[in-house]
């Protein structure tokens, strides 16, 4: 059985155009919502902890929402420092949690 | 591209702005950092109802589908996904969207930004698992995602009854609302209250629900650790109530929910120039304006949550009464403007006496009634503890640059949009002045981070 199938958090309700995709999170294929977010999918698969702080290696999740505080970047596709809260789910995304080091910044 | 009018966030302030500036027929862009228009308020992924029948509605679906409809037929120019990055005197703003950077010019400028979310800090506030009031209503809305199964709320502002009762009626367990003192109620603020009974009827709704459901309220305690590491696994609160004996109890959650009120994003105000007054009511800065809600520079305005939070009725009407007063100026537009003008201007009147009334009866927290920790994480972006910067103001640091200079505090990425209002609470104790004796900073270019790679690739 998938990950998808053990999840934290559930998802309810369905979006008007709810499309069913298929997404890699560090490597994983798993079946998500077109247009939820990024944020989103991490909640319902319970990875809270999405990087670790640059400094103090501390463990770190979403926290503002909005774009504010960047505590919830993620690679995408490859592209570091993607803010996982704004960013939209589309079909074969490759999502990539603590995927920083203070070497980026 | 010259525009008529340049307006910064499509929330509802700037939305109803483009709106209605649109329909009068002047040349309008919008521009956001989200991926899609409505801000904050209206997040319209289309979760209509989630969950059962005492669910809320979200969405907010017809507002956003009509705005997109007007917005497309009258040609407004949306870019979303775009953060503006500087803003010139002669009112050209330089955006970073999708990959490369573009520059738009406003006869006149609408800064419509919005407001974040307040969190004064306390001992393990960075565990993944605490998150914002608004940031949990925002995975709701947006995601139909629930945070959390087991939640304690911590705060009792509007913002915090609103995330408990969305939770709550989505059938997530509210193990308990931790709250500060009671606010002691006023017979003259009631009566302001009623200015808008419509929105103080709501407020009601929220607290007979949380009574209804016999949700815990914890009046006087404080969060003083939370337990987990990768993730919260509980919180431990404990009592502080004079001529109480001190009480200290565990709750095993799995999400802490935090506001301590919202701060407006004043970053595009002040690096335009515009003057930026300490607003005392609420402890925040504000972009200074007047009564045609023009900052100080001519011709850039600033309307809704980036002045005052006052919340989505408020931001809908400045929104609306900002681009009237434009088209007005250019002399374009319906007919009767001036009438429907001094009638949204006396709704807004209505408005700002109700909002007094919320304010003085919204418990006020502050950083002093947090136990904070030596080791407990001040800024977030550069893991700056409470210790380091009382090293830093016991060798005598007077102001905020030799402070960042000394420690990083606000040098992180998110460039102390998340710190700033905490490391102004210690200097100015620290110190001995009023947090309004400082001067706000000025932010300088970029005013978000953008990729090296993209601005390059504008020389």
């Amino acid at each position: 059985m998938s990950k998808a199938d053990k999840r934290t958090f559930k998802r309810l309700g369905a979006s008007d155009t709810a499309a069913a995709v298929k997404v890699f999170v560090n490597g994983h294929s798993m079946s998500a919502v077109a247009g939820d977010t990024v944020a989103g999918l991490l909640f319902t698969i319970g990875a809270l902890r999405i990087r670790r702080s640059f400094n103090l290696q501390l463990p770190r999740g979403y926290y503002c929402g909005m774009g504010v505080c960047w505590e919830c970047t993620v690679a995408i596709d490859g592209q570091r420092g993607v803010r996982a809260c704004l960013t939209e789910i589309c079909d074969g995304m490759r999502i990539v949690t603590d995927a920083e080091s203070h070497d980026d910044v | 591209m010259m525009y008529d009018v340049v307006i910064v966030g499509a929330g509802p302030a700037g939305l109803s702005a483009a709106r209605m500036a649109a329909e009068a027929g002047l040349k309008v862009a919008l521009i956001d950092d989200q991926p899609r228009i409505g801000g904050q308020y209206f997040r319209h992924a289309g979760v209509r109802r989630i969950g059962g029948i005492l669910a809320p509605r979200f969405g907010r679906a017809r507002y956003i589908h009509t705005s997109l409809s007007t917005l497309g037929r009258c040609g407004v120019e949306v870019l979303n996904e775009a953060t503006v990055v500087e803003i010139s005197a002669d009112r050209t703003l330089t955006v970073a969207f999708r990959g490369s950077i573009t520059q738009l010019q406003g006869e006149n400028v609408v800064i419509a930004t919005g407001a974040r979310e307040r969190v004064i800090p306390f001992p393990g506030w960075t565990t993944p698992g605490v998150i914002g009031a608004g940031a949990a209503q925002n995975l709701m809305k947006a995601s139909g995602v629930l945070p959390g199964s087991r939640v304690v709320v911590v705060g009792a502002n509007p913002l915090c009854l609103l995330a408990a009762t969305s939770l709550l009626r989505c059938g997530v367990k509210i193990v308990a609302v931790c709250a500060p003192s009671r606010p002691r109620v006023t017979f003259n603020a009631l009566l302001r209250l009623m200015r808008r009974p419509d929105i103080f009827l709501r407020g009601v709704g929220y607290l007979l629900m949380l009574k209804l459901y016999r949700i815990r309220m914890l009046s006087d305690y404080r969060v003083t650790d939370v337990i987990g590491d990768a993730k919260v696994t509980g919180v431990i609160t404990r009592r502080f109530a004079e001529g109480l004996p001190p009480s200290e109890e565990r709750l095993d959650v799995d999400l802490i929910v935090v506001n301590d009120g919202l701060l407006p994003n004043i970053e595009l105000a002040s690096r335009a120039g515009c003057e930026i007054e300490w607003e005392p009511s609420t402890s925040v800065w504000s972009p200074k304006r007047n009564a045609d809600f023009e900052t100080t520079i001519p011709h850039v305005y600033a309307v809704g949550d980036c002045v005052t939070a006052s919340g989505v009725e408020n931001s809908l009407l400045e929104g609306e009464i900002v681009a009237i007063s434009i088209a007005a100026s250019k002399d374009v537009g319906e007919r009767g403007r001036l009438r429907r003008l001094s009638r949204l201007k006396w709704r807004w009147r209505r408005l700002q006496k109700f909002r007094s009334a919320v304010v003085e009866l919204t418990v006020k927290e502050s950083l002093d009634q947090r136990p904070l920790t030596d080791d407990t994480i001040v800024c977030r972006c550069e893991d700056v503890s409470l210790a380091t910067i009382n090293d830093a103001l016991c060798q005598g640091v007077q102001d905020l640059n030799a402070l960042k200079a000394e420690t990083r505090v606000c040098m992180g990425r998110c460039q102390g949009r998340t710190c700033m209002h905490t490391v102004l609470a210690l200097l100015a104790t620290a110190v001995g002045k009023e947090p309004d004796q400082f001067k706000p900073p000025v932010p300088r270019l970029p005013l978000r981070p953008v990729k090296v790679g993209d601005w390059l690739k504008k020389f």
